[in-house]
């Protein structure tokens, strides 16, 4: 029989009475110091014990609610409970800490081949719908100019016929002074007058729009939405928060979870673009000089914290690229690029392209 | 007599306590997280001490899990109706949207006050419970009225707003039955708020600890526990702006330094902190409290958790 010094409350007032608890074989006896009825006998089958305060044992006994604490550890194991673990706390930590980076670590490799897996495997339904959602949000500045859009179709068709796959590309040119070009789901590629402003050839222009083009037919926009998901998933479960599953708002979710590609994605439409090129017969080298100026024009990004990989690789992946002996011509005619660069109301650069 | 409080937790007891939950909730896929919540929660008040007793929590995972159910079930249709309007008549959907917010005007208020209430109704001292009296109506419409008066006035109604709040949140609150009164006046803190609004704003928000501090030590010293055979005690906070103002910085170079791995020990620090600078003067008897039957929603607390409106420890 173990005996423990504790205080006892009825649950009625707010009254802290001195007690000595007597544990024995089927009940736990609680009598008042220098008491000598019990006031409360519990019985051990249904004892709620509460140990998780630091120094202190909390009782009660089913839905009474009257309360027991016992600032003395040792009433658990005379109750037969756990007596808490005797590996230090710090130890426990840090195995919790370990296993914790085990999952993470395992769940981050197998983001990529399985978000791969279900981009390919999706409805394309699906990937149509949301590229037109991403698009709404997006809601650009389309240029309304007849020739220039006959021309990027002219450039797309001819990338595309060289390579067939499939896909239908809806290109889509849009008044916006950053150098940039997007692929959106479902085979929408926006191409910013910036860009075409920035372009110093039709083979430039080319280069950029197979890599979107590579986006596209490799479904990476699906992959990073369902990659993004996942994360954000993972993440919620992890801390309990749910508040993201609801004031997600669709289309701005999708916005940042398509736009943005990861560097294997990227690495991956590099290498497609460039056998793009080549069947097309387009000199890849107009991709890798776009890069190179772009690069020297901007603040350097070191690879490890870019997505996109360094114009540095992208000149070593377009000269490796270059066939020998292939003879290539320029992707568009001179007048053909002159729209192109003109379309959104640009001063067309004066370029050797012919 | 003096009576003071003690904070027993320590961050490396939390942190186990805190990774376990994260684990676990990882592998029930998130369902374990009610219940690892609970017991965060009562870490915290359960280590919690005022005058040689400890406090209590009393909710279960089961609760918060329903309670968050039924919030999920109202949020998700409502969402539901306004993609449908979204999709089906683009047209309307402004006006959707415009309803939707004029619903979460109302929402975030009640789930504020509810939240509370839900949370007292669980917390029990000296072996009772503490409660809150059914007042959120009165809490929306001092918020609606407040926020328009403040829009109307420039932001001068604004210290009366919070301070009205305050008295609301105070006033219902109760131990038992002994109850709060709080016996602040506007014109006495007014100055203390526009001054602490401009001076926080020139210094980039350093002046804000001892704005903070100005207010919680205002507070407290003008509220009042009383009961019918109990007698009266008041409340009094300690904080010093400095004093604040140091234990913010650590608590931000501490989150910083350890990408955030110390946030145990800093829950663990600011309870501390807090729990050393609260005393209650005066002779009540407390034994004398009775319990009352508390009650609360457990889904003010999911729909607090959802809208991410966070309540504080500190009183």
């Amino acid at each position: 029989m173990h005996r423990f010094a504790g205080q006892y409350m009825n649950g009625l007032d707010a009254g802290v009475l001195d007690v000595e608890v007597v544990v024995e074989p089927l009940a736990v006896k609680i009598v008042a110091l220098g008491g000598l009825e019990a006031l409360a006998v519990w019985p051990r089958a249904g004892l709620i014990i509460d140990t998780i305060s630091v120094g202190m044992v909390h009782l009660q006994s089913g839905s009474n609610p009257a309360m027991l604490s016992v600032n003395d550890k040792a009433i658990t194991s005379a109750l037969g409970g756990r007596a808490g673990s005797k590996t230090r706390p710090v130890l426990i930590a840090l195995r919790l800490l370990a296993a914790l980076a085990a999952i993470v670590g395992a769940v981050w490799l197998a983001l990529e081949p399985l978000s791969t897996f279900v981009a390919l495997n999706a409805p394309r339904s699906w990937e149509d719908k949301l590229g037109d959602a991403v698009y709404r949000a997006l809601s650009p500045r389309v240029c309304v100019d007849a020739r220039g859009q006959a021309a990027a179709n002219r450039l797309v068709a001819k990338l595309s016929k060289a390579s067939p796959n499939g896909e239908t590309f809806d290109v889509r040119l849009v008044d916006d002074p950053a150098v940039n070009a997007f692929a959106l789901p479902g085979g929408k590629i926006l191409i910013n007058r910036g860009l075409l402003e920035a372009a110093e050839s039709p083979d430039e222009v080319a280069g950029v729009l197979a890599h979107e083009m590579q986006h596209v037919i490799q479904h990476h926009a699906m992959a990073g939405l369902v990659r993004g998901l996942a994360a954000v998933f993972f993440w919620q479960i992890a801390v309990g928060d749910y508040s993201g599953f609801l004031v997600v708002d669709p289309s701005s979710a999708y916005t940042v979870a398509t736009l943005k590609f990861s560097r294997s994605s990227e690495a991956e439409a590099d290498a497609g673009a460039m056998t793009m090129l080549n069947a097309a017969k387009i000199s890849p080298k107009g991709f890798a000089d776009f890069f190179t100026r772009l690069e020297e024009e901007s603040i350097h990004i070191p690879a490890l914290l870019s997505t996109h990989p360094t114009s540095d690789s992208r000149a070593k992946l377009a000269q490796g690229a270059t066939l020998k002996g292939q003879k290539t011509a320029p992707s568009l005619r001179r007048s053909d690029w002159l729209a192109l660069q003109g379309a959104c109301g640009g001063k067309p650069k004066n370029t050797d392209a012919e | 007599m003096e009576r003071h409080a003690r904070f027993h937790g320590d961050g490396l007891n939390l942190a186990v306590i805190m990774l376990k939950n994260i684990l676990l909730s990882i592998v029930t896929l998130g369902i374990y997280s009610f219940w690892g919540r609970v017991r965060t929660r009562k870490f915290i008040w359960q280590n919690f001490e005022l005058d040689g007793q400890r406090f209590s929590y009393h909710a279960t995972g089961k609760e918060l899990l329903i309670g968050w159910l039924k919030v999920i079930a109202v949020y998700s249709s409502l969402s539901a109706g306004i993609y449908a309007v979204q999709t089906f008549e683009p047209d309307l959907a402004p006006y959707a949207q415009a309803v939707m917010g004029l619903v979460l005007m109302f929402l975030i208020p009640i789930a504020i006050f509810g939240a509370r209430r839900y949370m007292l109704s669980r917390t029990g001292w000296r072996g009772i419970r503490f409660g809150m009296q059914p007042k959120a109506k009165a809490y929306l419409g001092a918020t609606l009225k407040g926020y328009a008066l403040t829009i109307v006035t420039f932001g001068f109604y604004a210290p009366v707003l919070a301070e009205n709040l305050h008295q609301i949140i105070t006033e219902a609150t109760r131990f038992g039955d002994a109850t709060l009164r709080y016996e602040g006046r506007r014109g006495e803190v007014y100055g203390t708020y526009v001054l602490g609004y401009i001076l926080t704003w020139l210094t980039l928000g350093l002046y804000f600890p001892f704005f903070r501090a100005k207010i919680i030590r205002y507070r407290a010293s003008r509220t009042v526990v009383t009961g019918e055979q109990i007698g009266t005690a008041r409340l009094r906070n300690t904080v010093k702006g400095g004093e604040l103002f140091g234990l913010y910085a650590v608590n931000i170079i501490l989150a910083l330094l350890t990408a955030g791995l110390a946030l145990p020990w800093i829950i663990c620090r600011n309870a501390a902190f807090f729990a050393s600078r609260i005393k209650i003067d005066g002779d009540i008897d407390l034994a004398k409290v009775r319990a009352l039957p508390s009650t609360g929603n457990a889904a003010a607390d999911g729909a607090a958790g959802i809208l991410d409106l966070g309540f504080e420890l500190a009183f």
